[in-house]
């Protein structure tokens, strides 16, 4: 309307006065939320259930908190030097020590290796049964549930209080833990203790004690709705024959009490078996609906499995009302037809061909490591030098990482040039060291040495391919080998 | 043109106009996004305080952390220079050849070396000591024109070759073509070939027609074998190292009109314990010699007379 129709005289002009803002705001009027689009419930208080799945889930837990609390409390015998922890991720010096192993930075590709195949892996189950790792074994599902589960053990006895004291006393020792994984713990925990830990650590501490207690108490089933990206696109490996945590609608509908369904079947009308009771969105940790289908907040922990299964036997009906099965498997049973059996689908057999794949790249590169790096660069001399007796000499940098677990000396040798003499010598020091890097001290990252081959007169001539090898003492064969050239009179310089 | 009015919905205040019946809410920005916003305006008043952002008048950034200026630079340099400092003391105190045994004072001379060698030495020497044939000499081979110990470097670089400085290196390579006939310098330079490749007192050597011109005309500098003094700066001319050049067209030229490499001395430009750095840097790249048993050991403070680090002089005054 673009003339300006007078206000209706009960229309009042906008107030001015804060006092009439800060009135309350109608709220009657939000729409209810469309059929389908389940409002959760806050805070989510699900209550506990037995069954299957249940004891599934406190085994996998159990192995979960077990492998973390004592993983880095695990001895293990190494070199002098070096941590004696079986389990440490040691960012200062350099090296994740990992029972036999010790990886260095080199490492990095065999980590991104882990990762693919860990992707891969997740995507891989997700095909065959969904979210099992949302509902099993994900750090925030089991301190999730580690904390309900306290706080059903021991509020009873010891009010919600108590319970929270438990919950700050395990969130400390999680953040404790954490800790000992990036330092000794032998070293670190007594340190801390006593009060002569850095100051950085006291701020680690209370970061770690602080998320732990605040993410499996207060956020809860938010971090899967709200932090968690995998919930958002996890969708997508989902098909017609993953199996999910399925209500299935054409055996329990039309719900109601059994009460009301024996008024219906006296009219020779069937009702279904759901019976409306609602235990399997009071046990929801999500605290979803499940009835309402497939949803993102479903973290498929089959609980709600687990509590109509007890109501369906209570009731004398078949258990299985809620299950896990795929839309396949639900649209034959809804029709009458038998079930299906289950098809390999390529989307399966691609992730996990991808997985072998990355396995196939990362384990002959991990075999093939040998945890020595070795950079040799020409020195600026432009060619080469000439001694006074007419030898030819060309100079390097030279930079040996030695990553191996017992490191020590390495011979030097060149190949591809006739009777070539290796010299070694430390920037600075008068001593040289021949053709052996020496072992390089605990802690040592990479010795950078100054490399001197020369060759007797006329042996050398032109630019030639050499090869440097380093061999360890006593052994046969080089453990890095290094390309570089030669170069002699007659090259253009 | 509407009246604001209260959305029934939202119970929020529309803006008052409306387009074709539909209307605006005038629902407030949210409190975290204004919070944000406010905290962003004063974070960045605090980051223009602190940080050089505005020139000033008087051409310098205004800002009460210099860590990115001038002042802030000349700050850290001296930081730099004050911790350098315990480690050039040392320098001086010990003897020169004592210096390698000092793991750590050894990698901050020959660190410290490289550092001014990159920007005092590399222009004619070259980036990698090779030096430049015809002009420069190696610093990377074993032969060395003015000796290759410690101490011949350390007086080679602090005094120079053939400078104004009295105390430089000196010597003159006499204008043979000047002297001797054209065919007298071309038995000389044949002469000088035969000797790299005989010993001394070897036939070919003895019966050679220049032998006993050699021995009148350059023995008394170049040794009666021809291995050169360094106390001449006269080179061997023996080995396969040639500055200028050892075809016989080469070497003949020299003879009849030698060119002589000079070099500036630098105590007027670098401190003492920079010249003992370069030094150890020298000394270091895979040519230098032990000291002659001889020698005494002595530290370059006492060797050089004084303990003070030299001024910069004005410029050209080192030549």
């Amino acid at each position: 309307m673009a003339t300006h129709a007078p206000p209706p005289p009960e229309t009042t002009p906008r107030p001015a006065a804060p006092a009439a803002e800060a009135a309350p705001r109608p709220r009657a009027h939000i729409a209810l939320p469309a059929p389908g689009t389940h409002v959760v419930r806050r805070p989510v208080r699900p209550r506990p259930t037995t069954g299957r799945w249940r004891r599934t889930k406190d085994a996998v837990m159990a192995v979960i908190l077990v492998l973390f609390f004592i993983l880095p409390h695990l001895p293990w015998p190494r070199p002098d030097g070096q941590p004696q922890q079986a389990l440490l991720f040691d960012f200062v010096g350099g090296y994740a020590y990992v029972f036999p192993f010790r990886f260095g930075y080199e490492d990095l590709l065999l980590l991104m290796g882990l990762l693919l195949v860990s992707a891969m892996g997740l995507f891989f189950t997700n095909t065959l049964v969904g979210r099992v790792w949302c509902g099993f074994s994900c750090p925030q599902t089991v301190w999730t549930d580690l904390f309900r589960k306290i706080e059903h053990a021991v509020a009873p006895k010891i009010g919600r209080g108590g319970a929270r004291l438990l919950w700050g006393g395990i969130s400390l020792l999680t953040a404790l833990t954490i800790l000992a994984y990036f330092a000794p713990a032998r070293t670190l925990w007594p340190l801390i203790f006593t009060g002569e830990a850095a100051a950085f650590t006291y701020v680690l501490l209370a970061a770690f004690t602080l998320a732990t207690f605040f993410l499996a108490t207060l956020v809860q089933d938010m971090v899967c709705t709200h932090f968690c990206p995998w919930p958002r696109f996890q969708a997508v490996m989902v098909d017609r024959d993953t199996k999910v945590v399925t209500y299935q609608a054409w055996r329990g509908e039309p719900r109601g009490p059994a009460k009301r369904k024996a008024a219906l079947a006296a009219q020779g009308t069937a009702g279904g078996d759901c019976v409306d009771c609602g235990l399997c969105v009071k046990v929801c940790p999500m605290g979803i609906d499940i009835r309402e289908g497939s949803q993102l907040a479903c973290i498929g922990c089959g609980l709600c499995a687990d509590a109509c299964n007890q109501v369906m036997a209570k009731l004398g009906l078949e258990e299985g009302l809620i299950r896990f099965s795929s839309d396949r498997e639900q649209t034959a049973l809804a029709t009458g037809r038998a079930e299906p059996k289950p098809r390999l689908r390529a989307r399966t057999l691609g992730y996990g061909a991808m997985m072998l794949l990355v396995m196939a790249v990362i384990v002959p590169v991990y075999l093939d490591r040998t945890g020595i790096i070795v950079h040799v660069v020409p020195d600026q001399t432009g060619g080469f030098v000439r001694l006074s007796d007419g030898s030819i000499r060309n100079i390097y940098q030279l930079g040996v990482q030695d990553g191996r677990a017992t490191t020590g000396p390495l011979l030097v040798a060149v190949e591809g040039v006739p009777e070539a003499r290796v010299e070694l010598v430390t920037p600075g020091a008068e001593a040289s060291l021949g053709n052996i890097v020496p072992a390089q001290a605990p802690g040592a990252r990479q010795a950078n040495l100054r490399m001197m081959v020369t060759v007797p007169p006329g042996r050398a001539a032109g630019r030639v391919p050499v090869r440097f090898t380093f061999t360890p003492e006593g052994a046969d064969a080089p453990e890095a080998v290094e390309r570089g050239w030669f170069v002699g009179p007659g090259s253009g310089r | 043109m509407a009246r604001p009015e209260r959305d029934p919905l939202t119970g929020q205040w529309t803006t008052g106009h409306s387009w074709d019946g539909i209307k605006e809410l005038k629902t407030p920005v949210p409190v975290w996004w204004v919070s944000t916003f406010l905290i962003s305006i004063a974070f960045s008043i605090l980051y223009i305080v602190l940080n050089p952002s505005f020139p000033s008048p008087a051409g310098k950034a205004f800002a009460m952390n210099p860590v990115s200026t001038r002042e802030g630079l000349a700050i850290r340099l001296e930081e730099a220079a004050a911790r350098m400092e315990g480690m050039n003391a040392r320098l001086l105190e010990r003897p020169l050849e004592e210096i390698s045994r000092d793991a750590e004072l050894a990698r901050f001379a020959f660190n410290a070396g490289r550092a001014l060698y990159q920007v005092h030495c590399i222009g004619c020497h070259g980036p990698g000591a090779a030096g430049q044939a015809g002009q420069f000499p190696a610093l990377v081979d074993d032969d060395w024109i003015w000796g290759g110990t410690k101490a011949d470097i350390h007086q080679t670089i602090r005094y120079g070759i053939r400078n104004e400085d009295p105390d430089s290196r000196q010597s003159q390579m006499p204008v043979f073509g000047q002297i001797l006939q054209p065919h007298e310098i071309d038995q000389l330079a044949d002469y000088v070939l035969v000797m790299g490749e005989t010993q001394p007192g070897d036939a070919r050597r003895t019966g050679h027609p220049a032998h006993a011109l050699f021995q009148q005309q350059c023995a008394s500098c170049h040794g009666a074998d021809g291995r050169g003094n360094i106390e001449f700066g006269a080179p061997n001319l023996t080995d396969a190292i040639w500055l200028y050049g050892g075809t016989r067209a080469e070497i003949r030229q020299q003879i009849a009109a030698p060119r002589m490499g000079m070099m500036p001395g630098w105590h007027q430009r670098l401190t003492d314990a920079e010249i003992v750095a370069l030094t150890v840097y020298i000394h270091g790249l895979g040519g230098g010699q032990p000291p002659r048993p001889a020698e005494p050991l002595q530290s370059a403070a006492a060797a050089t007379g004084s303990s003070q680090p030299q001024t910069p002089a004005a410029p050209g005054a080192a030549g």
